[in-house]
């Protein structure tokens, strides 16, 4: 079947579509050719007066594994304030910033979104992981497996390096755990506090492996552009939510040497030590190295005021941050010689100074990184703030006079450290197609989506526009996931399984060997319980498996 | 082989099948020995204690649940799979959903969700810790390859070859064994009802604080003091408690105190907590209520919202107060008889062919064992590990999610 979409505005920004009046033609899951006999049409949808994008793709959202479910469990009241009503969705479910996973698709989809990537996926839980994600309806996924903080690795590079041993290593967990990227939290640091060190600067040894968070960077972001993913190493750096990291991250950036890397949520990574309340914001500094190095790529991880939780392996930053937990509990875990992980609730106070100010950083960052393909729109969900609040972002991002005047509702003092009022930066439709479809899209090498050529996945949104566009991007008027309409006027009318995406990389089977012996030495399963084959995956057609090839350099 | 029938989930035995009975070769776990060996039985499909054809069960269960206006699905003895596909049924049905062992862990979820704790996994306790303290001695009888595998292996990445793990036991310790070469067992004998005051005069000691008491619990001042003494010199105490073998009047004080001393001790040095428990499917089951209902079990889908409640719709509460009309019993694992109900609750029990239930059910629907029957997955009691489990012998009895689907689709 052939359907056209009619007559509406298209931004396109990886075809240089922008805002002209174009038809969309679907055939099957496809984005089709103009037919060359308009009669051959089968179905016109009239969209005229409204903005046609690609699908929306969150590149760092967490939605499955351990530490989302533990603050499911953790937070019942979060949920009570949040109900779904039976019959508002296929399924029912509730929650605010901890929802289930049902919730959880059905939202992302009734936003326009139709990609989410999952970024902290412990190998030891990622099993769980994906199942979570396969319980997560309409849209599409994938996971970046965690690595950095595990005994495994830490061995190898407290010996003299083998880096090809280190590849091998890093090719067999994306292959066992069906990992689409590598991420790192804290290099060494999560294994650091395991041992009783309260901080790991970019130079300092862990005690336990003599091992330096700047050499594990290194090796591994150096593995990772080895082994050709497309994705470069997905880093959450030393020192997160610490006044006066900007240095950390400056050093850090140098200590790359060029070679490519995705900082991500770097708002709470930019932090300066000026003024009286020894806080302020880096990010100018920052911006001005991320625009001078095109290796780089970022996601801001904005904060948003209201209640929230905050889930991260970072356990080190995690314990620090425990005492402002709101309401007033929280959960730490060490986590099988693997990682760990700190589920700690928060509530960002617009009369706070500091969140206040963690509020403005954000906003320079986006607005002071030049290249839109090169910064992604992310709130850390739900460490920022819940992904609901994407509508609002993309305003304050394109709306200056509203950016303003909420400005001037928060802390006087904080509004007034912040270079915010001076930057008159609006981000356009077009651009704002880039942060949150195209850029994601092109950096995690998914060359059918964040597009709307032909050929492309028939991942749609239809926005009513608006002048507000906190509106227009609330409530889509139409969402279609792979060729079919999942979403009418803001609401979830059909669902399809989403797809699970991966990427392989070859290795040599030498190192399961050397992982065989490790797991039968020291650790409390088998190594084969890691590896979690295809069908497990595809699952009885709940979910699809796509595959992605690495281009291996070496 | 991986084994299914407690929440260690161990993937170490070696079974030997022959005319597709299994006996376990490798392994001196009773519990395993008891699920595995259990001879596999021939029950049928039942309706009223008649045989009848799977379909028609089927049947007969929807038009029964369909009838109700207060069904309970509980028991929940069945692999991820299984629980998803129940959850689901319980959406459709109205119904309120528990698991059989819920009360196991339903104090501990109770303590995190009021302050949260610091929790850690079998592979770090094994690797890292120095000492173990087990609080509630039947931990032994109850766990039995968790001395093997996790107190005392052969080797671990960590701990100095000199040093020797010190692993105390708290409690009523007449069980308790001896030490080896791997580690040290030392114990405070206590009985089982006075744990919590144990636990009470080592957290004073821990945070400093001056006790006037010579004794507690009949237990000298001077050996709780000690334990407090080794345990601010360890590196890495880990405290080890199951919550099903603790008291449960006094569960939920001792499951707080060990939790407030691992926060006490964690503000200067390291130390983290380990439950055990949810067998029978039962952390399986509570994961899996949580990433699709928001809630760790006791949901109620009976109205507009999904709704939760650990004091009410918890299976015991429900019985005793006889609010409901309907009941699901589910356990292809533990093979667990479904509990008394009043004579006008109808009942549908899905269990083990191995067990002649259909006398006691309105339906009866036999149902194979994940990790014998069919291939399938189920989260440990760390609740971070999800351990994979192969089909061991050839059989025709179906899954738990095989069942529940038709259920489903008949709906």
């Amino acid at each position: 079947m052939l359907t056209r979409l009619r007559g509406a505005k298209v931004y396109d920004p990886s075809n240089g579509v922008d805002g002209e009046i174009q038809d969309i033609y679907i055939q099957g899951n496809r984005i089709a050719e103009p037919p060359i006999n308009v009669r051959s049409v089968d179905k016109t949808v009239d969209i005229r007066g409204c903005v046609v994008m690609a699908g929306g793709i969150d590149i760092h959202t967490h939605i499955g594994g351990g530490k989302v479910n533990i603050a499911r469990m953790l937070l019942p009241e979060d949920h009570q304030r949040d109900l779904v009503a039976r019959g508002r969705h296929p399924r029912m479910g509730c929650g605010h910033a901890a929802p289930s996973t049902l919730t959880t698709g059905y939202r992302y989809a009734e936003m326009g979104y139709t990609a989410c990537f999952e970024p902290a996926m412990l190998p030891v839980n990622a099993r769980q992981a994906h199942m979570e994600m396969a319980d997560t309806p309409i849209i599409d996924k994938g996971a970046y497996a965690l690595l950095g903080n595990d005994d495994f690795l830490l061995r190898l590079l407290a010996r003299p390096a083998d880096n090809e041993v280190v590849r091998d290593y890093v090719a067999w967990i994306l292959r066992a755990t069906q990992a689409l990227a590598i991420k790192i939290v804290n290099p060494g640091g999560i294994n650091a506090f395991k041992f009783n060190q309260r901080k790991l600067d970019l130079d300092e040894k862990n005690d336990s492996y003599q091992v330096t968070p700047r050499q594990i960077l290194k090796v591994l972001a150096k593995s990772v552009q080895d082994l050709g993913l497309n994705h470069p190493l997905h880093i959450h750096g030393c020192n997160l939510g610490v006044p006066g990291n900007m240095a950390t991250t400056l050093d850090m950036i140098r200590g790359l040497d060029g070679i490519a890397a995705h900082l991500t949520h770097l708002q709470f990574h930019s932090y300066g030590v000026e003024g009286d309340r020894r806080f302020s914001s880096g990010a100018a500094a920052i911006a001005e190295v991320i625009n001078a190095n095109p290796n780089l790529s970022i996601d801001v991880g904005q904060v948003m005021f209201g209640q929230t939780v905050t889930e991260s392996s970072d356990t080190m930053q995690q314990y620090a941050g425990h005492v402002f937990a709101d309401p007033k509990k929280w959960v730490g875990m060490d986590i099988e010689c693997d990682a760990g992980c700190g589920v700690v609730p928060f509530r960002y106070k617009d009369m706070s100074f500091v969140n206040a100010l963690q509020w403005a950083i954000g906003l320079e960052l986006f607005l002071l990184v030049e290249d839109p393909w090169r910064i992604f729109l992310t709130t850390d969900h739900p460490n920022g703030a819940p992904f609901t609040s994407y509508p609002h972002l993309i305003r304050l991002l394109a709306d200056q006079s509203f950016r303003s005047d909420m400005l001037a509702t928060i802390n006087a003092d904080a509004a007034h450290a912040s270079d915010l009022a001076s930057i008159k930066r609006e981000y356009s439709l077009y651009e704002i197609a880039i942060i949150t479809r195209a850029g994601p899209a092109k950096s995690l090498g998914l060359q059918n989506k964040g597009h709307l050529g032909p050929g492309a996945d028939a991942d749609i949104a239809v926005y009513r526009e608006h002048k507000d566009y906190e509106r227009m991007f609330t409530t889509p008027q139409y969402v279609y996931k792979n060729g079919t309409l999942v979403v009418y006027k803001g609401r979830v009318c059909d669902e399809a399984p989403g797809t699970t995406h991966v990427t392989r990389s070859d290795f040599n089977p030498t190192i399961e060997t050397k992982l065989n012996r490790y797991f039968n030495r020291y650790m409390t399963m088998k190594k084969n319980q890691i590896i979690i084959n295809d069908d497990e995956i595809r699952d009885h057609g709940r979910g699809k498996l796509k595959i992605h090839r690495a281009r291996r350099r070496l | 082989m991986a084994c299914p029938f407690c929440s260690l989930l161990c993937d170490d035995l070696s079974l030997s099948v022959t005319d597709n009975k299994i006996v376990v070769a490798s392994n001196d776990c009773h519990r395993a020995k008891l699920g595995f060996e259990l001879d596999p039985g021939r029950q049928y499909p039942q309706i009223e204690g008649q045989r009848v054809s799977q379909t028609a069960a089927i049947k007969a269960a929807v038009k029964l649940l369909r009838r109700g206006h207060r069904p309970l699905i509980s028991g929940l003895g069945a692999d991820i799979e299984g629980v998803r596909e129940t959850i689901r049924l319980a959406e459709l049905s109205k119904a309120i959903v528990d698991h059989g062992n819920s009360a196991d862990f339903d104090i501990g979820m109770r303590v995190m969700q009021k302050k949260g704790w610091y929790m850690t996994t079998l592979a770090e306790l094994r690797n890292r810790s120095d000492l173990v303290v087990i609080v509630g001695a039947d931990i032994v009888g109850n766990y039995e390859n968790f001395a093997r595998r996790v107190l005392a292996p052969k080797q671990n990445l960590h701990l100095q070859k000199s040093k020797r793990r010190r692993v105390f036991y708290i409690g009523d310790i007449a069980t308790a064994p001896k030490s080896t070469k791997a580690c040290v067992i030392e114990s405070i004998h206590c009985d089982s009802s006075r744990i919590a005051e144990i636990m009470a005069a080592l957290r004073a000691c821990i945070s400093g604080r001056l006790l006037q008491a010579k004794c507690v619990a009949k237990t000298r001042m001077g050996e709780v003091e000690a334990l407090g003494k080794a345990i601010k010199e360890a590196d890495y105490p880990v405290f080890v408690w199951a919550p099903a073998h603790l008291p449960s009047v006094q569960a939920d004080l001792t499951i707080q105190s060990i939790a407030r001393i691992i926060d006490d001790l964690n503000r200067t040095q390291r130390a983290a907590g380990l439950a055990l428990g949810g067998d029978n499917g039962g952390m399986s089951a509570a994961n899996v209520c949580t990433w699709l209902t928001g809630y760790p079990l006791h949901v109620s889908f009976a109205g507009k919202t999904i709704d939760y409640d650990p004091v009410q719709y918890k299976t015991s509460a429900l019985l005793e107060h006889k609010t409901i009309d309907t009941l699901v019993w589910i356990d292809s694992i533990g093979n667990t008889a479904a509990p008394a109900t009043d004579p006008g609750v109808r009942r549908i029990v899905i269990g083990r062919a191995s067990t002649e239930q259909g006398s006691i059910a309105d339906v009866f629907i036999p149902v194979g064992v994940p990790g014998i029957d069919h291939a399938g997955t189920m989260i440990r009691t760390d609740s971070v590990v999800s351990i994979h489990l192969d089909r061991v012998r050839t059989s025709r009895a179906p899954s738990v999610r095989k069942i529940i689907r038709s259920i489903v689709e008949q709906w």
